[in-house]
């Protein structure tokens, strides 16, 4: 985890992180998920309440809070990911040497689309059974550091069957305004809308790094922010020195209070491998 | 014995417990609102100003030996959050909107300060990047990394402070472009793009960014000195007195924990009123208390007279009183504190607001540690009092014919 040089001193330092076997959605949750575990998430703002209600069932859930999207996961016998996990998430099969500031992206950073194409609701809504947990559990990470087992399993990614329904719409670009989960990117980890679309919360309170080795961390017991990861369709005017959008990178960490809901801020749920 | 105190000082526990619960409602209004103040004085110098800053004597300068001789005590110290050189100066400039329409475009005159800083590596040394954000092009408000990134990314990306944006009518809700002249010989400087305000209590208005942009604008250089943020503030003076050292008499440092605002002097004035007024309404609630326990004492004389007669110790009367007494206080303390909760979950927000007005302080939620640590500790020298009077009008004495 981290990086081994920065302009951003919490980015630092490279350290070793063993992970447990965990499953990972494939997709950012969506608006139509969300409400139906919360029909009514903004309590204070019917308009925007209304505005989910009609428009928007398969885009992320956005506008979202930690606290909501911690429940969201809890009651799908889920959890939000540890920031170590979402990293990990994020480059597995994508950077082989982890001092890389690399892209989960199929080797260069993609086009950029001003404007979304908008799927057709009703086959979107048939094209990602994305309510299905069977279907959201599909992907199995190995997390070890071990390199060998690592590219094995990166095998096993690129051979899993990603071009069924759920992917057939992914696009190829990343884009300026919020889109379906299914088009967003797809990255070589089989996992779309890693970078943009939203940015998603893990489970993390915001703090240094920790420089020595951990397994399974779960970052500090308190804090006042909760990390973000991943960047949002709002950020892809902010290149960074190498050109690219820097706060889309895998390795750039956000944070925002647990009660902030914005626009550009959303979650993926994972769940314990189960024996 | 308890139930014949009840029925001889029958009045006084009421009386006790509505002048308690009276005093201490005022007393922890005031203790909060001495704390939100304290606070936000704090929370706003935190995120607007660094923690030292150390300045040549002579004034700025771009020897390079002087820069790096003021840079090397920074780079050696190991407290350091991170430390960045700075310039600073004040142009009367023009300020104008573009691409906001005409309705939209604002124009003033003004006397600017402008900061620049190293915006280069993260964290800064004034956390700029903890201003509030103004709305982007998605009319969302930025996270605090968001708007570092901003900051760090596009060279044209400035904070202004409170006063800064109190000349703009109407005020700016968005990120927008600026254009720049100087008033005085009408050239125009580069465009730049307000993307937060600071709260830095200061009435001069500020405009805060790169030391690239901030020379430009400045059309100057050099450098004043260096901010530097440690790593805890606990430290500070510490790493001061080190610093200062190294430094030598040719630079001055200061910081914001001197206390030589003009909102921190200010708030030394309502401190000293604070502790006027909380020392006045505790002490004139107990001398009621008291009275009221004395004229109950001076009335039931005979009945005590006889009590004493009888074979109780004025020892054993007094403990008996002192529960009496304590209860009442307790009472009136639970209650007090009970209507102050109720009530402070609609006022807070009010009383902020009121309190903005005259003070630009940021809006913290009240530390409810110390508040419970002041109220108690109040509420412990009054209950210590009123025992310390209880004894002295039981040792009075009072002939009981």
């Amino acid at each position: 985890m981290g990086l081994e040089h920065s302009d951003f001193q919490d980015a630092l330092p490279q350290h070793k992180v063993r992970l447990s076997t965990f499953e990972i959605s494939r997709f950012e949750t969506t608006t139509s998920d969300f409400l139906k575990f919360n029909p009514k998430p903004f309590p204070d703002r019917p308009k925007l309440s209304n505005q989910f209600l009609k428009n928007e069932p398969c885009l992320p859930m956005h506008y979202v809070s930690w606290k909501q999207a911690r429940d969201y996961c809890l009651s799908r016998n889920g959890r939000l990911p540890s920031e170590a996990e979402w990293e990990y998430a994020s480059s597995v099969g994508v950077i082989k040497d982890h001092s890389m500031n690399s892209w989960p992206l199929k080797g260069s950073f993609p086009a950029v689309y001003e404007n979304p194409i908008l799927m057709s609701l009703d086959d979107e809504v048939e094209e990602t059974p994305i309510n299905d947990e069977d279907e959201l559990k599909n992907k199995e990470m190995n997390l070890d550091d071990n390199n060998e087992e690592e590219e094995d399993d990166f095998q096993s990614l690129m051979e899993m069957d990603l071009d069924d329904e759920a992917s057939e719409g992914s696009s190829n670009a990343l884009y300026r305004d919020l889109v379906p989960v299914a088009k967003t990117y797809l990255g070589a980890n089989g996992l779309h809308g890693m970078s943009g679309n939203v940015w998603e919360w893990v489970n993390d309170w915001y703090a240094p790094y920790f420089p020595e080795g951990q397994t399974n961390p779960t970052g500090p017991k308190d804090g006042f922010w909760r990390v973000l990861r991943g960047g949002s369709y709002q950020n892809l005017n902010q290149p960074s020195t190498s050109g690219f959008p820097i706060l889309l990178s895998p390795r750039f960490r956000n944070h925002a209070h647990p009660d902030d809901q914005k626009a550009h801020l959303g979650f993926r749920c994972v769940w314990n491998k189960k024996d | 014995m308890n139930a014949l105190m009840l029925r001889l000082f029958r009045s006084t526990p009421l009386l006790q417990v509505v002048l308690c619960g009276i005093s201490f409602l005022v007393l922890m209004s005031l203790v909060a609102i001495r704390l939100l103040y304290a606070y936000g004085l704090t929370s706003s110098f935190s995120s607007s100003a660094p923690h030292l800053s150390a300045s040549w004597v002579t004034g700025g300068t771009d020897d390079e030996s002087l820069k790096k001789k003021i840079l090397t005590p920074f780079e050696n110290h190991s407290e350091l959050e991170s430390y960045s050189l700075y310039a600073r100066g004040q142009r009367l400039l023009s300020i104008r909107g573009k691409f906001v329409g005409t309705a939209g475009t604002y124009k003033f005159e003004a006397p600017v300060e402008i900061n620049g800083i190293d915006l280069t590596q993260h964290p800064f040394a004034i956390p700029l990047d903890q201003a509030k954000p103004l709305q982007n092009d998605h009319q969302t408000l930025m996270t605090i990394r968001e708007l570092a990134v901003e900051l760090m990314q596009f060279r044209e990306s400035v904070i202004v402070n409170e006063a800064f944006l109190n000349l703009f009518a109407p005020r700016p809700g968005t990120i927008n472009l600026y254009q720049i002249h100087d008033v005085k010989t009408g050239e125009l400087l580069p465009d730049i793009r307000i993307v937060g305000v600071v709260s830095d209590l200061l009435d001069q208005p500020r405009l805060l960014t790169n030391l690239k942009l901030a020379q430009q604008l400045l059309e100057k250089n050099e450098f004043q000195g260096v901010h530097a943020r440690v790593l805890q503030l606990g430290h500070l003076d510490a790493v001061r007195e080190e610093l200062g050292e190294q430094l030598g008499e040719d630079v001055r440092l200061e910081s914001w924990k001197d206390g030589q605002n003009r909102q921190q002097k200010l708030f030394h004035v309502f401190d000293s009123m604070f502790w006027i007024i909380s020392a006045s309404v505790l002490l004139l609630s107990l001398i009621s208390g008291m009275l009221g326990v004395y004229k109950t004492f001076m009335q039931r004389r005979k009945s005590i007279a006889i009590l004493l007669l009888l074979g109780v110790s004025r020892n054993t009367f007094f403990w008996r009183l002192a529960l009496l007494n304590s209860a009442s206080l307790l009472a009136g303390g639970l209650l007090a504190l009970c209507v102050f909760l109720g009530g402070f979950r609609y006022l807070h927000d009010p009383l902020i607001e009121s309190f903005r007005s005259v003070v630009p302080i940021s809006n913290p939620n009240l530390p409810w540690t110390p508040f419970v640590g002041w109220s108690g500790a109040m509420f412990l020298i009054y209950l210590l009092l009123s025992l310390g009077f209880l004894r002295l009008i039981l040792h009075t004495r009072i002939s009981l014919k």
